[in-house]
């Protein structure tokens, strides 16, 4: 008779050894599974790496995935908790460097539910004395690439309210804009409040201060200033400190009138802006654009758009041979722009003394008879300087009438006229010609004393009024509303402060002042339309406290909660709250759903399968559907009566199946919700572990398996096998290498057994 | 008094840990019946290993203690036959056997692939 055994197994030890046969084994040590058919002995583990003066509980690696400001990976770090010194620890990669991220010296926590989620790391204490915390690294430029900060940041999870000296409503005042310009607020009692957004969509409910405007006649704006602390930094990552909290990404203002009892936004302004922000058209100091004004040059988009067939050597900046019907002296061409009187009505093509020339006093020939030629390299053609302009759609004024005689025009329909004029020779008289003299109609025209032409890019036009409402500023930081617009010139109530080769800057909405200890944003409310209503009622309370959290979709859910901690605190173990959508860190008190369990008990963990939070208590599994996107429509399903999950630690989800620890197994939950109880074959080695809630699991994914730590006990580590559902035992028997207390694993799937033992044990 | 946290990676390569794997069957009946013994002739191991394999065999329903016999298979992964057979000692009787195998404790790769009990009868 032969044995044969060629498929090894797993161990049983809930089995009569007798009726094993050759299904399983009696024990299976350090022999791998994953080979089918084979005994594959464990390699060892590496040397070790000793982490000095730590007793960590608890070790998670984070790789966050968002980039540096300059575009490169962030170095990850190790997170976890020492519990024994009560502190939680940043450790480098290489496990060489301890950086604490805070001790806690009352009201200790035991252990911390730690929750990758990207961008953003959620620590939250197993003791809601404690309130839960964030990681992140952030890496933003503020004000426009005024301020970089690139490091990780380290604090509650729930945002506050900055103090008055990080940021807070500077000023509100009225600013004339005159009667129906469009930009003046009706006469009214204006409030304003801000609001801070934090990591660009957290809000909390408006605060109570407030600024008030009370215009009483129609010809005002509004200017709201914010300031903010410049950002500074000092200390150590990840515990800075902050000019303001580098989180706040942006703020909104929002504004009731008449005291409504609504307040309505009006426009959110980012603060981690770049200086290629939307809000900059134009900044001089930037892109060299300069402020010319309006009255020593004209503007037209036809200088821009028609350009080639201006300057074709046909076109209307070309001299043709002019044949005079009587004789004449000193012919000359010059071009002018041809404006409007206020009627309306055209400057006279004859006699163009309201108009500005934009090129002029070129003296012909007379070649034979009337017949006059002039030399083309002293034409507009051949003046390199003069067509660049042209193609800016800026021409410098060559003279300008007087000022009494000018009519000046803002984007207008005018003409460019070429005009012959000389002496004519039977009376000495100066005169226009009537031919060859040809005019050509341009648009967006602009010669104007109240204007300014900024020579930026032709891509950074704007159509007809299409910079109203913006702010100009000048080069000493003066600032004007913008009260006409067109191409690249617009209409200020006064043009003095400006002067031809400024560098001026052009905002759409607001404008950002780095001061030498604040930074101000001021704001024009020249008449917003009221945007959504604020977004909560004032007396809501968003300060959660939880120990445990599983994000699903938009929202966070959080588990074993306690509400209003700084009031009237309740401790509600068995309830589930979840957050506002997108902002996993604004719980309000009532976003609730109890979880009634008539066999009591308290939740014990959170995770998902599928779309589904999945609500671990320590008598049931609960499994809540929250699919849609209404939370009235979460439904309510409890798995399985007497089934409760008592290791926090213990779960684990592998692809959409879960795995917990309960007191008499541990359990796979399918993505069908169907619980197995995998640990029968060693149920007997689990039951009569000690500690059993203090188990632990991981996913070892390299290998497929589940690496067990049952209790406290020191070798009770045993691995199940995914592929073969079998287990093994893994015993660390070299004495001089440890065993494990727990396991941890990166993100390349190495994995790492840890240990805390006295290194230097007293005699 | 200095307590460490000690961190290792699993499952490395060049590890200078010493490992000992262990697999054991359950008790298996050789008797047909239990009212009689029967000779263990061979014992064969198809098997890849650096180290030797001790082989144990435990006799009617005893999992530990004093083995019946005990086999020893050598190194096998520089030279040598990769399906060993070997003898137990005269008088290998039992109605019921354990077989344990054994690797050394050391940082050797084994991998066995089969085993086979003859039984006389």
């Amino acid at each position: 008779m032969l044995l044969e055994i060629k498929d090894f197994k797993g161990i049983a030890t809930q089995a009569d050894p007798n009726d094993l046969g050759l299904e399983f084994a009696f024990s299976n040590e350090n022999f791998l599974l994953d080979t089918p058919g084979s005994l594959v002995k464990a390699r060892g583990r590496g040397s070790h790496t000793d982490i000095a003066s730590t007793r960590m509980s608890s070790l998670v690696y984070w790789s966050p995935s968002n980039l540096k400001t300059d575009g490169t990976a962030i170095t990850p770090t190790w997170i976890g908790y020492d519990a024994h010194s009560d502190i939680l620890r940043l450790i480098s990669v290489d496990f060489t460097t301890v950086t604490n991220c805070i001790t806690y010296s009352s009201n200790k926590p035991g252990s911390f539910d730690l929750r990758d989620h990207g961008v953003d790391f959620r620590l939250a204490p197993d003791n809601l004395n404690q309130k839960p915390k964030i990681l992140q690294h952030i890496s933003r430029k503020f004000f426009e690439g005024a301020v970089t900060i690139d490091d990780y940041v380290f604090q509650d999870a729930t945002p506050t309210y900055p103090a008055d000296n990080e940021m807070f409503l500077d000023s509100a005042s009225e600013l004339l804009v005159g009667a129906n310009t469009g930009l003046s607020l009706a006469a009214n009692s204006y409030n304003y409040k801000i609001s801070p957004i934090f990591d660009g969509l957290q809000e909390l409910p408006l605060s109570d201060s407030f600024l008030n405007i009370t215009p009483t006649l129609a010809t005002k704006a509004g200017k709201v200033t914010v300031s903010f602390a410049n950002q500074t930094s000092s200390g150590t990552a990840p515990n800075k400190t902050y000019g303001f909290n580098p989180r706040i990404t942006s703020f909104k203002l929002y504004r009731e009138i008449a005291s409504s009892g609504h307040y309505y936004e009006l426009l959110e302004v980012p603060i981690n802006t770049l200086n290629n922000s939307a809000n900059v058209i134009t900044d001089g100091s930037v892109d060299g654009t300069t402020a010319l004004q309006s009255v020593d040059y004209v503007y037209s988009s036809s200088f821009i758009d028609s350009y080639s067939s201006l300057s074709a050597s046909d076109g209307i900046f070309s001299m043709p041979d002019a044949t005079m019907s009587v004789a004449y002296n000193n012919m000359t061409v010059a071009w002018y722009i041809l404006m409007r009187d206020s009627n309306g009505v055209l400057d006279s093509v004859n006699s163009p003394t309201n108009s500005p020339s934009v090129f002029g006093g070129v003296t012909g020939t007379n070649s034979s008879g009337n017949i006059w030629t002039f030399n083309a390299s002293n034409g507009p053609l051949n003046n390199s300087t003069w067509l660049a302009q042209l193609a800016q759609g800026i021409l410098p004024v060559n003279a300008n009438p007087s000022e009494s005689n000018r009519h000046y025009n803002f984007n207008e329909k005018c003409q460019i006229l070429r005009v012959y004029y000389g002496e004519r020779t039977s009376d000495n008289q100066s005169a226009f010609t009537g031919s060859p003299t040809s005019t050509v109609d341009i648009i967006n025209t602009v010669w104007h004393n109240k204007a300014i032409v900024y020579s930026m890019a032709n891509s950074k036009r704007f159509g007809p009024g299409g910079a109203n409402g913006n702010i100009a500023v000048d080069d000493s930081g003066g600032q004007h509303i913008v009260l006409d617009s067109v191409g690249k010139a617009v209409k200020l109530e006064s043009t003095s402060s400006f002067s031809n080769g400024d560098v001026p800057d052009l905002f759409k909405n607001y404008v950002i002042t780095v001061g030498s200890t604040n930074t101000t944003i001021d704001i024009y409310d020249t008449g917003y339309t009221n945007g959504a209503v604020q977004p909560y009622a004032d007396e809501i309370i968003l300060n959660t406290r939880y120990k445990y959290s599983q994000m699903i979709g938009d929202r966070l859910f959080v588990g074993n909660v306690q509400l209003d901690p700084d009031g009237n605190k309740e401790d509600h173990p068995d309830w589930v709250m979840y957050s506002e959508p997108n902002q996993p860190d604004i719980l309000p008190s009532i976003n609730y759903i109890q979880i009634k369990d008539q066999q009591g008990g308290f939740i014990t963990g959170l995770s998902r399968v599928l779309d589904n939070l999945v609500v671990f208590m320590t008598r049931g599994v609960f499994r809540l559907d929250v699919s849609s996107s209404e939370p009235s429509l979460y439904t309510l399903m409890e798995a399985d009566k007497n089934l409760g999950c008592i290791a926090p630690k213990g779960i684990v989800n592998v692809k959409d199946n879960l795995f917990f620890c309960a007191r008499d197994n541990i359990y796979q939950i399918s993505p069908d919700f169907r619980f197995t109880p995998i640990s029968l074959p060693i149920r007997d080695t689990y039951q009569n572990t000690a500690n059993l809630e203090s188990s632990s699991i991981i996913h070892d994914i390299k290998k497929n398996r589940l690496l067990c730590k049952f209790g406290t006990g020191v070798q009770v580590q045993y691995s199940y096998d995914l592929e073969n559902q079998l287990w093994t035992k893994i015993n660390f028997n070299d004495g001089t290498h440890k065993a494990a207390d727990f396991f941890a694993i990166k993100d390349n799937l190495d994995l790492y057994s840890v240990r805390v033992f006295d290194a230097n044990p007293s005699p | 008094m200095a307590f460490v946290t000690q961190v290792r990676e699993m499952n490395n390569s060049s590890s200078t840990e010493l490992v000992q794997a262990k697999y054991q069957t359950g008790i298996i009946d050789i008797s047909g019946k239990y009212d009689r013994v029967n000779i263990i002739r061979r014992v064969n191991l198809h098997y890849d290993s650096a180290s030797i394999i001790t082989c144990k065999a435990f006799a009617d329903g005893e999992l530990t203690g004093t083995a019946l016999f005990t086999i020893t298979f050598p190194a096998n992964n520089s030279s040598g036959s990769k399906i060993v057979s070997r003898r137990p000692i005269a008088g290998a009787r039992a109605k019921a056997i354990s077989i344990l195998l054994e690797t050394a404790s050391d940082v050797n790769t084994t991998t066995i692939r089969k085993l086979e009990i003859d039984i006389d009868g």
